[in-house]
């Protein structure tokens, strides 16, 4: 009876410890940047999720198109309508795994530059894709932060020559959050 | 000839500044708004967990009054944000409240039935369905 109890013990602590292998947020900040010297072009999406498997290191976030806020109505309807086609592809998705996971101490304090090898699909599109992360360990709380540098043209996403100057062909994207375990 | 002149250039001004003021118009408040449609968080929350595909052609892009039972709510740095339950344990709604809206309340009360109007986003990776720029319904 003792060594079952034992036995049922350990295997909740190692399925508690599964749990906390997972952690993630529905709460990133997710920001657009494709200004030029023209104009200043830039969105905000308070609601990104990103999950990332401390023990795989499997990583996967997600951004909802039709979440990122313009301070102008016309661009953020040219955004949804004319460039990301928000309705017909309603998200973008990077699948990935941390490639220097040994590097990323999760259970230390300290800052740790990862690397993210996997695939991103934008507008109907998905590529191989190399993503730098820094992940921060701070008093039990892990953040993340990645910046992207995302080329319209390899997303199918045309921009009219009217207003190619006024666009970045290279749009910056930077996704940050604290996870917290699920 | 002068008086001619004069109008064209008023013409031209006022047009000028229809257009400035168009294109820096704040997008509109979800308040004034026109829903296309009424549904409950279980059923929002079934279709995109029968059919994704179909589900996002449905309703991505529509403006969604939704009624359900509060789970939380909570501010996320400056953003409120309302989770509505939608049947089983882990099947929510998020609903992320229109910075362009006048709000009478940003809390709500764990449990209690609200109406909310947004635009359907589309669904998480775990399912969880997500309605942008919402306000209350009354």
């Amino acid at each position: 009876m003792k060594k079952l109890f034992f036995a049922a013990m350990a295997l909740l602590a190692f399925s508690l410890q599964i749990d906390a292998q997972k952690i993630g947020t529905k709460d990133a900040k997710v920001q657009f940047d494709a200004s030029s010297p023209l104009e200043p072009i830039k969105a905000t999406n308070n609601s990104g999720t990103v999950a990332l498997n401390t023990a795989t290191g499997d990583v996967a976030a997600r951004v909802l198109i039709k979440n990122f806020i313009f301070k102008q109505s016309t661009m953020q309807e040219h955004f949804n309508e004319n460039y990301l086609e928000s309705t017909k592809f309603p998200n973008s998705t990077l699948k990935g795994k941390i490639t220097n996971l040994s590097d990323v101490k999760f259970g230390t304090d300290g800052t740790y530059n990862a690397k993210i090898k996997g695939t991103l699909e934008m507008h109907g599109v998905t590529k191989d894709v190399e993503v730098p992360a820094v992940i921060t360990v701070k008093d039990g709380v892990t953040s993340f932060k990645s910046d992207l540098k995302i080329a319209c043209a390899d997303y199918k996403i045309a921009i009219p020559s009217v207003v190619a100057d006024k666009i970045a062909k290279d749009v910056k994207i930077t996704i940050e959050g604290a996870l917290k375990a699920n | 000839m002068k008086k001619v002149l004069l109008v064209l250039l008023a013409l031209a001004g006022l047009g000028g500044g229809y257009g400035y003021y168009m294109w820096n118009k704040a997008p509109e408040s979800m308040a004034t708004r026109k829903s296309d449609m009424g549904i409950t968080s279980e059923q929002l929350y079934g279709a995109f967990q029968k059919d994704e595909t179909a589900a996002n052609a449905e309703y991505v892009g529509k403006i969604i009054i939704i009624s359900g039972k509060v789970k939380e709510s909570r501010m996320v740095e400056g953003v409120a944000k309302v989770t509505l339950e939608a049947g089983a344990d882990a099947a929510v709604i998020n609903c992320e409240l229109d910075n362009n809206t006048v709000h009478p309340r940003t809390q709500f009360n764990a449990g209690e039935t609200i109406k909310i109007k947004g635009e359907c986003a589309g669904a998480d990776l775990d399912g969880t369905v997500m309605l942008s720029h919402c306000a209350e319904e009354k």
